[in-house]
């Protein structure tokens, strides 16, 4: 929560009355309506005319679906659950979902990215709040970020610990990998024809990064944000999808220009 | 049997959640998938995620568990010697993996055809995937990971996947200290691992306490040598800067002593732990907004149930803190599966000194359904009744409203349960507890006693007679042409009417916008009103209505101003017993008619109140319009004198004080940092 002298000016923002005052008159809410009566006064009842007093035998006004059954005449044990799922709308069953995502499997050899994979996801996908501190990616599209992800532990094989052993089994042993693939995940209805040359696949080296990231800004232009761009596939061209990922991609962006 | 899927954790959509993926090769058809589904449910659901950042978060992850069939049991082997390979026996498995057992050949490896099999494998039954596990048919220790994959033999336990996962999800950084050797290289990315001896720019520094030195331990692999280690150090949770990190002795340094980075069966520590949480907070989709006090454990204390979608979590007070205690997504055992549109009350009704759960959905599914859930034995819940659309004599609508109270005065919470709108004529049922579910001993049809019910009927529950039975009072100031409030006394198993107020309750003139609230305010064993109206009239009202077993007198009326508090229009009004003198006093927020927000506390002497408030800001508290406020105590001292106050971010425990103490806060998630926090 921000601290109280950070808040001080938006409170005078209010124009309303200043403090509680333990000595004050009360407070006149609404000078148009009377008071009620005093104790040991009160006598007058408000009565709606238009509306009958119970009692009166006014018949109720007609809501609902009929009576409930009647109550049986002796009532059965209660049994445990039966441990059976409870019976979703057929609604829900077959729900309809959004727009879905597209994961993009990106492939860095050289410096360079490429796309090598293109899957369309159903439902819907989240921004995640942070990424960690190490290898990032984000998808901008006009200067502004439409998705981001952390990716840990790529460019890298490792055999685990024996710790209850002596000598270096104790620890990992790595092996470098040349080539790494990792999945970007975009929304949708970004993958478009218009869309697509103007889309940026940044993979950052993030150094520092804040625990919830507040703005949508690229990540070099973001407070608190220290990255070391490691490589940028700026646009995306069909032509230069590999003609074994191409048809899938091609069958997304058709999807989604029907949608534009 | 051919390959299939199985889900085996269900938090939500795939681009919501982390998503891992388990296969499983060696294993053929038949007993294999037996013992293979076993070694998942132990390394997963019964391993990791029953342990501490994994269980809390659960409601972050989706399991996909892929069945493949193998021909063969068990997978290919591989003999090395000093690096040289000796022999290979080759299986036909679903995915072809070898083991060898070799440190340095990962203790694994991969058929020429494998990388190309394990894709297929995921892209047909899998939608997405972050993190993949591959068990290999071997009882071999080892495994090998990196990518988001790690494959691994049966002779791994599931605190290793959780130091994998800590590299594979968070990129942390190993904390142990294998190799005699001095590190040279540059600042590492991770955030577990540094070589900044500062405390002003140490990358962790809001987890280290002003008076633990930097650094903190320094040597070959260091524990705490600078100084005598302080009596409450934990090392596993308080932070430092100790020398051996990364899996070198010397020139790097790791937050703690002890974390799992280090030694896999500790939790995290607080640098990685705070990188998880925030990592996949947004995946957990939780908020603070719908919390709820009760006494879960029996201890005296008031808990908190949090739900969220399809989760609950239970974070239990120690008198001063709160800290997980049952974290669950999807369903408990009994089968109650939590909706979004789950209403929830808490009560002792089978009387064994906890609170029990009763929950209901009118809104998420085909039908509505009630439960009750009850503690399991090992701090958590499950399902001990579940009535699914009906029980004997009532047939459950959405807009049924239930009330909690001991109305037979067995000790054991019963439910009256009103209907008002969703059927020809309003029902009101009296549902009593058998301590394992619950039975309709009575039904009104229509009408109650000396009451002609109406949909907008408003009911409320207290003893008003001190027979320890749970009464009902009923309000109704818009159905008729005056507004009426009626007492209805229960004997057990019926009820009658003891009083009905036509117009006017005793120097009180009622409005159809009268707020009511039952207490025992002069602490005689018999429950009153305070009835408030702020827009009534040209000033607000605050009423006493004392209770003498069948009919009200006025105590106390104020007008406009009660000792201490002008009263304005958006009061908003809780019961609680703030000081623990069994007289029920008011909680008094106001958000909406002063420049500064109000926290007030009305106290009861019995016959008048006493009235004081906080403003602004309760320690590091900031009260706002946004605010929720659950009456509790969860000090475990006498009366109700504490509140649960929750928003979307932020739970706060407030304890009753001239001027309110905040005791805790939390941002985001609830975890009690040794030093620091997380916002």
């Amino acid at each position: 929560m921000p601290q109280p002298e950070e808040i001080k000016p938006v409170q005078a923002l209010r124009g309303l009355p200043p403090t509680q005052d333990a000595t004050a008159s009360p407070v006149i809410i609404a000078p148009h309506l009377p008071m009620m009566e005093k104790r040991g006064e009160v006598k007058t009842v408000q009565r709606n005319t238009l509306l009958p007093v119970m009692g009166a035998g006014a018949p109720l006004p007609p809501t609902g679906r009929g009576t409930m059954s009647p109550v049986p005449s002796q009532m059965p044990a209660p049994s445990p659950p039966s441990g059976n799922p409870q019976q979703p709308p057929e609604s829900h069953v077959a729900p309809a979902t959004p727009a879905g995502y597209v994961r993009l499997t990106v492939r860095l050899e050289n410096g360079q990215l490429s796309i090598t994979g293109a899957k369309e996801v159903p439902g819907p996908l989240a921004m995640p709040s942070s990424v960690i501190h190490g290898y990032a990616y984000e998808v901008l599209l006009d200067d502004q970020q439409v998705a981001l992800g952390s990716i840990p532990d790529i460019g890298v094989r490792r055999s685990f610990a024996n710790r209850d052993v002596p000598g270096p089994e104790g620890k990992h042993h790595f092996a470098k990998i040349p080539t790494i693939e990792f999945s970007v995940r975009i929304p949708k209805s970004y993958v478009s024809t218009r869309n697509l040359p103007k889309l940026n696949i940044v993979l950052h080296d993030v150094r520092e990064a804040p625990d919830r990231f507040t703005s949508l800004a690229p990540l070099q232009k973001q407070t608190a944000v220290n990255t070391v761009e490691v490589s940028r596939l700026a646009g995306i061209r069909l032509e230069q999808v590999s003609p074994t990922v191409r048809p899938a991609l091609e069958q997304i962006v058709r999807e989604t220009d029907k949608t534009e | 049997m051919p390959d299939s899927m199985t889900q085996i954790l269900s938090s939500g959509p795939p681009g919501i959640k982390v998503k891992i993926a388990v296969m499983g090769d060696g294993f053929a058809d038949g007993a294999d998938q037996t013992a293979y589904n076993n070694k998942v449910d132990d390394l997963l659901l019964n391993g990791l995620f029953k342990n501490d950042y994994y269980f809390e978060d659960i409601q972050a992850f989706n399991i996909y568990r892929l069945n493949l069939i193998s021909v063969d049991s068990g997978v290919g082997t591989k003999t090395y010697n000093n690096g040289t390979l000796l022999s290979t026996v080759t299986k036909n498995t679903a995915l072809g993996y070898y083991y060898s057992g070799s440190w340095s050949h990962c203790w694994l490896e991969g058929g020429p055809n494998t990388s190309t099999l394990v894709n297929n494998a995921l892209n047909t039954w899998v939608p997405d995937h972050d993190l993949v596990l591959i068990l290999l048919n071997n009882p071999g220790f080892g495994g090998c990971g990196g990518g988001g994959f790690a494959v691994l033999p049966l002779g791994i336990t599931w605190d290793t996947i959780a130091h994998e996962f800590g590299h594979g999800m968070g990129g942390f950084c190993d904390e142990y200290c294998q190799t005699d050797q001095t590190y040279s290289g540059p600042e590492p990315g991770c955030v577990d691992n540094t070589i900044n001896t500062d405390r002003a720019t140490l990358k962790w520094v809001r987890f280290v306490n002003p008076s633990t030195p930097v650094p903190t331990g320094v040597g070959k692999c260091a524990g705490y040598t600078k100084g005598a280690k302080p009596a409450d150090w934990d090392d596993n949770q308080s932070v430092g800067l100790f020398e051996g990190a990364g899996t070198l002795t010397q020139g790097i340094y790791r937050p703690v002593i002890n974390c799992r980075m280090r030694s896999n069966l500790p939790p995290y520590c607080p640098v990685c732990y705070t990188q998880m949480k925030s990592l996949n907070d947004a995946k957990t989709q939780r908020t603070f907004l719908n919390a709820y006090a009760g006494d879960f454990n029996g201890d005296g204390k008031s808990d908190a149930l949090v739900h969220n979608g399809n989760g609950i979590m239970i974070y239990r007070s120690n008198g001063n803190q709160l800290e997980v205690q049952f974290s669950v997504v999807d369903r408990v055992p009994g089968s109650w599966q939590f909706q979004a549109g789950d209403q929830f009350w808490t009560g002792d009704f089978n009387q064994d000194g906890k609170d029990e759960v009763l929950v209901f959905n009118g809104s998420d599914w085909v039908i509505p359904y009630l439960g009750l859930l009850a503690d399991d034995g090992q701090s958590g819940l499950r399902l001990v009744a579940r009535y699914d659309g009906s029980m004997p004599g009532w047939q459950f609508t959405a807009g049924d409203q239930f009330f909690v109270g001991d109305f037979n005065g067995d000790g054991r919470a019963d439910v009256y349960v009103f209907n008002g709108g969703n059927w020809a004529i309003p029902y009101l049922g009296m549902l009593q507890s058998t301590g394992n579910g619950l039975s309709l001993v009575h039904r009104y049809d229509g009408d109650l006693p000396g009451w002609q019910t109406r949909p907008t009927d408003q009911f409320f529950v207290g003893d008003f007679n001190g027979d320890k039975k749970a009464d009902l009072f009923v309000f109704n100031g818009s159905a008729w042409a005056i507004p009426y409030w009626g007492m209805l006394a229960s004997n057990g198993n019926s009820l009658s009417m003891s009083k009905r107020y036509d117009g006017n309750l005793p120097d009180w003139q009622m409005r159809p916008s009268d707020q009511h609230f039952i207490g025992d305010f002069d602490g005689n064993g018999m429950a009153d009103l305070y009835v408030f109206n702020g827009d009534a009239w040209s000033i607000a009202y605050l009423g006493m209505l004392k209770s003498n077993g069948s009919s009200l007198s006025m105590t106390q009326r104020y007008d406009g101003n009660a000792p201490g508090w002008q009263m304005r229009s958006h009061d908003r009004h809780y019961v609680g017993d703030l000081n623990g003198d069994n007289k029920s006093d008011l909680i008094v927020f106001n958000a909406a008619d002063w420049s500064p927000v109000y926290l007030g506390r009305m106290i009861s002497t019995g016959v008048g109140l006493q009235c004081d408030w906080s403003a602004d800001w309760i320690g590091g508290w900031h009260l706002g319009t946004v605010d929720r406020f659950e009456p509790c105590n969860y000090q475990g001292s006498k009366g109700k004198p504490d509140l649960f106050v929750h928003n979307t971010d932020w739970f706060g425990m407030l304890r009753s004080a001239a001027p309110w103490v905040l005791d805790r806060i939390y941002y985001r998630w609830i975890h009690n940092y040794k030093y620091g926090n997380n916002f």
